[in-house]
């Protein structure tokens, strides 16, 4: 069996090919530019959080507007004619 | 150091050692490609006074692993789509993948027997045999590279050889 696997001694070492230097630094350059710098985040989260916020703010005032029009007065005169 | 001198060290070290994992040259390229990102990546954070070459070696055995598993599952979601579907056009990609410039016409066929076998070991006792068999690295430059005790790398090494033995007279049978 060692002799066997020995034969894996015998694989010469072969040199990559000559673009693939360029293939990686390609691999790079693509890889800089889909990356978003943190800073960037913070504030697209930022933004995010904060048009929610203000969403969430005009909708209750809007619905404490509306829940104002709607309040029933009770009418407290005698309709009816005094016979 | 500059990217590009890492690169030209290092390019045969990590282009053969994918090329031992995966025994074919498109794989071995794409595995090298990932390699050198994850350098260029890493190297503000790597510290110059440990070995360059070991930490290149963990990263290349990672890298391959990584593939050979990304690989398996393709395969995987391969077949079960051809379960479902008539078009069988990917099924016999893997039939005849082997493509391994290093090694000789006359020794293609063992080579590629003993490899067959070698691809069925635990990914330790893989690496461990390619480390040892392949790379010619003794058992301490082993243990230094897979960050485990040399009497670890004999056990495994022993433990690599008995499963080589037991699947090659297998294929044999």
């Amino acid at each position: 069996m060692e002799e066997n696997i020995d034969i894996l001694k015998n694989i010469s070492k072969v040199e990559p090919s000559d673009f693939l230097f360029n293939k990686i630094k390609l691999k790079i350059e693509l890889q800089k530019q889909n990356e978003i710098p943190l800073p960037k985040m913070y504030a697209i989260a930022a933004s995010v959080i904060l048009i929610i916020s203000l969403n969430i703010v005009a909708m209750t005032w809007k619905n404490n507007q509306n829940n104002s029009q709607n309040t029933i007065s009770i009418n407290t005169q005698n309709n009816f004619y005094n016979e | 150091m500059e990217f590009q001198t890492i690169y030209i060290e290092h390019k045969k070290l990590v282009f053969n050692l994918a090329l031992s994992y995966v025994q074919n040259v498109e794989d071995a390229e794409e595995i090298t490609q990932d390699v050198f990102v994850s350098i260029h990546e890493k190297i503000s954070s790597f510290n110059f006074n440990s070995n360059i070459s070991t930490w290149i070696y963990r990263i290349t055995i990672n890298k391959s692993l990584d593939f050979i598993k990304y690989k398996k599952r393709k395969k995987r979601f391969g077949f079960i789509t051809s379960l479902f579907f008539e078009n069988n056009e990917e099924k016999n990609i893997d039939a005849n993948d082997f493509n391994h410039p290093g090694v000789i016409l006359e020794q293609q066929e063992t080579v590629q027997h003993i490899f067959n076998a070698i691809n069925q070991l635990k990914e330790e006792q893989k690496t461990v045999i390619i480390l040892s068999k392949i790379e010619d690295k003794s058992h301490k430059e082993i243990a230094e590279i897979m960050n485990i005790s040399t009497s670890a790398v004999e056990s495994l090494l022993g433990r690599a050889k008995i499963k080589l033995a037991e699947t090659l007279k297998q294929n044999e049978g």
